[in-house]
C-alpha cells in the first residue's frame, strides 16, 4: 500500500482510487475482488434512476438525481471553490463533448453534483456555468448536506473533507442511458477510452 | 407501530461515547493526524435478524427485491424468505449481508444514523477495562484470533462482553459498516501547488500504529467495499450525535 500511495505521488495526473489492498490479509471478511480492477461501482447496465436524493439545480429549481430525457448523460461531482481538479473536470467533459460529431453533440447530457453544499448554492453553481461557458446541456446541483456520501456512493466516487475546508476526491465519471442505466465508468484514466467509446456508440444509436 | 417499538428499543440501549480524538493508521496529511471527535450515542449492540426484520416488514421494499442500485445479489441471501430471517439465522445474531445503503436506511427510520470511522474506532480501542487498549498486547491478541477465524456458518447471538464505553460485541462477531467508509485512501489532489512534499512525505511513512495491525485491516475492508456490498460477517449498529 505504501507503494500505491507513492505512485499517486509522482505521477502527475488525478487521484486514483487504490484498488483494494485487502485480499492477503481478510478473506473471510472481505468480499472478493473478482472483477479486475476496473473503476468500482455499480455492474454496467445496472439503474441510477431509482436513487431518490433531492437536488437544487443552478437556476435554483427543485432538481430528480435522474430525469429521464432519453439522452445520454455524464455524471460527476465536484465543488465550486475545488482549485484545480475540478476546472480540469470541466474542460475534460467539453473536450469529450467536443469530440462528438456536432449532430450528436445535443444528445448528450451533463450532470455535475456538488459535494460541498455548504459552500455552494445555486448562485456559486450559476457562477462556474457562466465562467466556463457551459451551455444547456449541463446542469449543475447540489444535494441536501446529509445525502451527498449516497450521491457519492452511487457514482462511485470517493471523498473526504479535509480540515481546511476543501476535499480529496476522485474524479469518476459516470455515463448513463436514457434510463439511467450505466454504460460506462472512468476514474482518471483508468476506463477512460471504454467510457469515450460507449458514449460515442450511444449517442450515435439514440 | 413497528418502527415506534424499534425506535423505543434503539432508545434505551445506547450509550454515550467520547469525545476522543482519532488517529487514524495513515494520515493522509499532517491536518489529518489527529482528529477531534466530539461525544455521540452508540448501540450498545450490533442491529439483529429480528430488528432488521421488523424494519423490512414495515418497509417493505428493504426486502431481498430492493433496488439493484442499494444492494448486490447477496442481500439477505441467508435468510430463509425474501423477507423474513426464518430458522436459518438466530434471530438475536446480528443482520449481515446488508449493504451500506441498507444500514444507513435502518439507522434513519429509527431517528440515527451510521457512525463515522471515528466515531467507530474511538469506541473499538476500548478493552473491557481501559478506554484506549490500541498498545495492549492481550487486547491486540484476541482481535487478531477473531480476524484469523473462520466466520462460523450460523452468526451466534449478540451479548459479548461490554468495553470500558458500555458497548458490546465490536470485536468478535462481525465487522460494522461506518459511514464514511469510502473516505479513506484517497489521497490529496497531487496537483496541489504547495502540498505535495507534505502528502507525499510524511503522510505515508507515519502509521501512527504500526503495532495496530488490526486497525489495518479494518481500514483494508472498509477500502475494499462498495456501497452496494453484502459480506456474510459485516453488520452494522447505530449512532446519534451526543448529549
Amino acid at each position: 500500500m505504501i507503494t500505491l500511495f507513492f505512485l499517486a505521488c509522482a505521477v502527475p495526473s488525478p487521484p486514483v482510487e487504490a484498488p483494494p489492498p485487502v485480499a492477503p490479509v481478510a478473506t473471510e471478511a472481505a468480499p472478493s475482488p473478482a472483477e479486475p480492477p476496473a473503476p468500482a461501482g455499480l455492474p454496467l447496465g445496472a439503474s441510477l434512476a431509482v436513487l431518490d436524493v433531492p437536488l437544487v439545480d443552478h437556476a435554483g429549481q427543485p432538481r430528480a438525481f435522474f430525469v429521464a430525457s432519453g439522452e445520454t448523460v455524464i455524471y460527476s461531482m465536484f465543488y465550486t471553490s475545488c482549485p484545480r481538479a475540478c476546472p480540469l473536470l470541466i474542460e475534460d467533459i467539453q473536450a469529450l463533448a467536443q469530440s462528438l460529431p456536432e449532430a450528436d453533440r445535443a444528445q448528450l447530457r451533463v450532470v455535475l453534483i456538488s459535494m460541498d453544499p455548504a459552500n455552494d448554492p445555486p448562485e456559486a453553481l450559476a457562477g462556474i456555468v457562466t465562467q466556463h461557458h457551459l451551455d444547456a446541456t449541463w446542469t449543475l446541483a447540489v444535494p441536501p448536506a446529509d445525502r451527498v456520501r449516497e450521491v457519492a456512493a452511487a457514482l462511485g466516487v470517493r471523498y473526504r473533507q479535509l480540515p481546511s475546508g476543501g476535499f480529496a476526491h476522485t474524479s469518476v465519471l459516470t455515463a448513463v442511458d436514457g434510463e439511467g442505466r450505466v454504460l460506462a465508468r472512468s476514474d482518471g484514466s483508468v476506463g477512460r477510452e471504454a467510457l469515450e467509446g460507449a458514449i460515442r456508440k450511444h449517442v450515435a444509436g439514440s | 407501530m413497528i418502527a415506534l417499538l424499534l425506535a423505543a428499543a434503539w432508545a434505551a440501549d445506547r450509550v454515550p461515547v467520547g469525545p476522543g480524538v482519532y488517529e487514524p493508521l495513515y494520515p493522509p496529511s499532517p491536518e489529518e493526524a489527529r482528529i477531534p471527535v466530539p461525544r455521540f450515542l452508540l448501540a450498545v449492540e450490533p442491529v439483529t435478524n429480528e430488528e432488521y426484520a421488523a424494519f423490512v416488514e414495515e418497509n417493505p421494499a428493504w426486502g431481498r427485491g430492493v433496488a439493484r442500485l442499494y444492494a448486490d445479489e447477496g442481500y439477505l441471501d441467508d435468510w430463509a424468505a425474501p423477507d423474513a430471517p426464518g430458522a436459518s439465522v438466530l434471530p438475536d445474531a446480528p443482520v449481515t449481508r446488508v449493504s451500506w445503503y441498507a444500514a444507513r436506511a435502518y439507522c434513519r427510520s429509527v431517528g440515527g444514523r451510521l457512525p463515522t470511522e471515528g466515531e467507530w474506532e474511538i469506541a473499538g480501542a476500548a478493552s473491557e477495562t481501559s478506554w484506549d487498549a490500541r498498545k495492549d498486547p492481550h487486547f491486540l491478541a484476541r482481535l487478531l484470533a477473531w480476524y484469523g477465524s473462520p466466520t462460523p456458518r450460523v452468526l451466534p447471538a449478540v451479548g459479548g462482553m461490554a468495553n470500558r464505553w458500555g458497548v458490546r460485541d465490536l470485536h468478535g462477531l462481525v465487522w460494522e459498516w461506518v459511514e464514511d467508509f469510502n473516505a479513506s485512501l484517497v489521497d490529496v489532489d497531487p496537483r496541489g501547488a504547495d502540498g505535495e512534499a507534505r502528502f507525499c512525505g510524511g503522510g505515508v511513512v507515519g502509521a501512527t500504529a504500526v503495532a495496530d495491525y488490526a486497525a489495518f485491516m479494518r481500514l483494508a475492508l472498509r477500502a475494499s467495499l462498495q456501497a452496494d456490498s453484502t459480506v456474510r460477517n459485516l453488520g452494522f449498529r447505530c449512532a446519534l450525535d451526543g448529549p
